[in-house]
């Protein structure tokens, strides 16, 4: 039943894979390791030498070295060697779980001999999560939106009629409605005096009671006559005077709504000024954050690599199950579906459970001098978070001898074993070189760093899908590079004279989600300190300019201003005081009949008393005579 | 076209042979599940390994997997349904699917792929109806219709057919190649 002629091939076959195993594989896994590292990094990685052991699985790589992009003959990074050995029996299930892991010797910007130079397409990466990359792009229109042309065109102009002419002016013809409606009311309340007697009559009327108090006569029947004409005298004066008051009234309602339009005038005139001043104004700038201008913009770009780098790990690991176990987890995959059923049992993939080592790199020229050290820790690194049931970390902490920072520290926690993922990522870095943060407006602001240096701290916490990135800079001893600023406008150089003085500050840079938004916030001491500067130095200039500019605006609405002025003092001085004339004049005349009327009055009274006592006498001396005939 | 002329008067040869009909239809069935399956696949190679040690009909084997193969590419969805069903839509083989990929090199089959499941089920499951049918088929043929499609008009007009004398000289050369590279 078998057939025997088979096993020649077989056995050859078998000799095939032993032979590529003991003699080419070393040399192919060498080969997939650069080509795999270079797809990464974009830059060509060299492995001089590489060595594998079955028995027990080890693998080590001599000279790995990482070109850097930018500079074709130097690395950005060598090993001296990397240790890996692997358990024997987990790699038949497919399984890759790392005994220990050890790196010896570590190179940074070491020369090479051939460039490492990589030309190929650029290609957007596929697993990009669109969350991000459109999160990224609101906040670049906020950046593209901000009035950065406006620091470079901001000047306070020589002549104000420049902005005036820009406006269209609503305190002049505001004015000159004010002036015509005085003009109108002048006219109507001339027309409405009409209703008043004449002058004359008033004259008429006066003579007529002044006469009646003079020469009074002595019988009752005279001071009775002259008493009804000084009377019809006093109801003149009282009917006139209750139409003057009627007048009075409505002339003061009148006189209230004149004011009221010739006071709109006047706010239309400030208006016009509040509207020409905020043509020209600081408030337009928009100093108060410029720290997000001049820094912000180039945080986005690594701010979203960090933030996809987060979501990628985040997809590959943080696989979702629910509590009952065993659960699935479909994926697609190019050709069908892959199925991962997760079960008490089951465990994950790769793990490196542990490793904790420390490693130095050497300066090169100078024999065995340590220029920077390593420490390294990691615990619990797997491809599958909920299968190993444990959160993973590592810690990195390098020092640096006469490089561009001193030193760093890198922590990294996440925990995808539960349904709410955690994410905490904390990196600080002592004495980074500050010329490596960028910084400034291109082309309207392009100023650097040139010396100084800066103090790291920059905290990433997502828990479920909250997020909170703060990254906090402490400058010391910075010193600008302002040669390549252009010296336009009025704010561009008075920026740059502010910042030349400040060689110490601090910028906190924060993303985070709120409301289902990414947000970015930018904070510094600079902040206040250019927002003071810029408004002392213009403030100055600016205020001299408000004052041309209302010396000018108000010549512009002169007459029609003078005008309304006029009408309003006269129509004041030729209606109202008339009135006021009319009215106290009235008022005396009808005080000065009440005085003629009781004048006679007193008269009468005691004419009627001597008439009474001549009476009285006459009647008693009557009676007397009787009183004496009467026969005793 | 003399690829597919090649082809129906091998499988003619087979038929006409005194080879077993087992054998036959074992080769048929084999080439059917290595046809179904992906071909850059650790089940197919071991596969391919199996046909190769035991005795069955390699021809019968290259012309099912061909046109298998052929097949494949239809019944994609197929698979990928079939699979899916047994991994996921039926629970009670989670069990038994999570604890035959934790042994070891099964992992290295792909078995938890849609496709690959499907396709090697399916293949599998018609196995045996599809070998039990061909040998009565074979039988039947050898014994009821070989004398009737050899003296048959069809098959004598196609013989003396243009395409059927360029095969022929085809065949006569590919014999000389056989004797010289011997």
């Amino acid at each position: 039943m078998i057939r025997f002629k088979v096993f020649l091939p077989v056995f050859a076959l078998c000799v095939l894979v032993f032979w590529f195993f003991s003699l080419r594989f070393d040399a192919w896994l060498a080969r997939s390791i650069e080509s795999g590292i270079s797809s990464l990094t974009q830059t060509k990685t060299d492995v001089r030498r590489l060595q594998t052991r079955f028995f027990p699985p080890k693998l080590q790589i001599a000279g790995l070295e990482l070109a850097s992009r930018s500079e074709p003959f130097k690395n950005v990074i060598e090993f001296e060697e990397i240790l890996m050995e692997i358990e024997l029996w987990p790699l038949l299930s497919r399984r890759l779980v790392i005994r220990e892991f050890s790196i010896r010797g570590v190179d940074w910007g070491t020369d090479r001999k051939t460039s490492g130079r990589l030309v190929r397409p650029e290609r957007s990466p596929s697993w990009l999560s669109p969350w991000v990359t459109q999160a990224m792009g609101v906040l670049r229109e906020e950046f593209e939106e901000l009035p950065v042309a406006r620091l470079a065109d901001f000047r306070i102009p020589e002549n104000p009629q420049e902005i005036l002419n820009l406006l269209s002016l609503e305190s002049e013809s505001a004015f000159r409605e004010a002036g015509a409606k005085f003009e109108d009311a002048e006219t109507r309340w001339r027309g409405r005096f009409s209703e008043l007697r004449d002058l004359r009559d008033y004259q008429r009327f006066t003579g007529q009671f002044r006469e009646a108090t003079q020469d009074i006569p002595r019988d009752p029947q005279g001071i009775a006559e002259r008493l009804r004409l000084v009377q019809s005298s006093i109801d003149f004066f009282q009917s006139e005077r209750a139409r003057v008051s009627g007048l009075i009234s409505e002339l003061q309602e009148a006189a209230d709504e004149l004011d009221g339009t010739y006071r709109a005038a006047q706010s239309a005139f400030r208006t016009d000024l509040e509207r020409a001043k905020a043509q020209i104004s600081l408030d337009q700038l928009r100093v108060d954050n410029l720290s997000r201008l001049i820094f912000g913009a180039h945080w986005l770009d690594r701010a979203e690599a960090v933030i996809q780098y987060q979501q990628l790990l985040r997809r590959a690991l943080a696989w979702r199950a629910s509590e009952q176990r065993p659960n699935r987890q479909v994926r697609p995959r190019q050709r069908g579906r892959v199925v991962q059923i997760f079960s008490p049992k089951a465990e994950p993939g790769f793990v490196w459970e542990f490793s904790e080592f420390s490693v130095r790199g050497l300066e090169r020229e100078e024999g065995d001098r340590v220029s920077q050290s390593y420490e390294l820790r990691v615990q619990g690194v797997n491809s599958s978070p909920k299968l190993y049931g444990k959160p993973t970390e590592i810690e990195v902490l390098g020092r640096f001898r006469e490089s561009f920072l001193s030193s760093a520290k890198l922590e990294l926690f996440f925990d995808y074993t539960t349904e709410s993922l955690k994410d905490r990522y904390e990196l600080s870095a002592e004495n980074l070189k500050a010329s490596l943060i960028p910084v400034g407006v291109s082309p309207v602001f392009p100023l650097a760093i040139r010396e100084g240096s800066v103090s790291v701290r920059t905290g990433f916490h997502r828990v479920g899908e909250s997020l909170s990135w703060v990254n906090r800079l402490e400058f010391s001893g910075v010193s600008w590079d302002l040669r390549e600023v252009p010296q336009v406008g009025a704010v561009i150089p008075s920026l740059s004279r502010i910042l030349e003085s400040v060689g110490r500050f601090w910028l906190e840079l924060r993303f985070e989600i709120l409301d289902g938004k990414l947000r970015f916030l930018v904070s510094s001491d600079l902040d206040e300190l250019i927002k003071q500067g810029v408004f002392r130095e213009l403030e100055q200039q600016l205020q001299a300019f408000y004052r041309r500019l209302e010396r000018n605006l108000g010549e512009r609405v002169a007459r029609v201003r003078d005008h309304a002025e006029t009408q309003k003092k006269e129509f004041e001085r030729e209606i109202v005081q008339e009135i006021q004339n009319r009215e106290r004049l009235l008022r005396s005349r009808l005080e000065e009949a009440e005085k003629a009327k009781q004048r006679l009055e007193r008269e009468a009274r005691a004419q009627a008393d001597r008439l009474r006592e001549g009476v009285e006498d006459r009647v008693r001396g009557a009676g007397e005579d009787l009183l004496r005939r009467l026969p005793r | 076209m003399i690829f597919l002329l090649q082809s129906f008067f091998r499988l003619l040869r087979l038929l006409n042979s005194e080879t077993k009909p087992s054998q036959l239809a074992a080769g048929f069935c084999a080439g059917m599940v290595f046809g179904f399956i992906p071909f850059f696949s650790l089940t197919s190679l071991s596969l391919f390994l199996l046909v190769c040690l035991f005795r069955v009909n390699l021809t019968a084997f290259f012309l099912s997997s061909a046109l298998f193969s052929l097949m494949a590419w239809g019944l994609d969805p197929v698979f990928d349904r079939l699979g899916f069903w047994l991994l996921v839509e039926l629970p009670i083989l989670t069990a038994f699917w999570a604890d035959l990929f934790r042994q070891p090199l099964l992992p290295f089959f792909q078995l938890n792929n849609t496709l690959y499941l499907g396709s090697l089920v399916l293949g599998l499951v018609l196995s045996l109806p599809v070998f039990v049918g061909l040998i009565f088929l074979i039988r039947a043929y050898r014994k009821r219709w070989r004398e009737k499609i050899k003296t048959s008009s069809w098959f004598k007009a196609l013989k003396t057919s243009k395409i059927y004398s360029l095969y022929q000289k085809f065949r006569a050369l590919e014999a000389r190649w056989g004797q010289i590279s011997s």
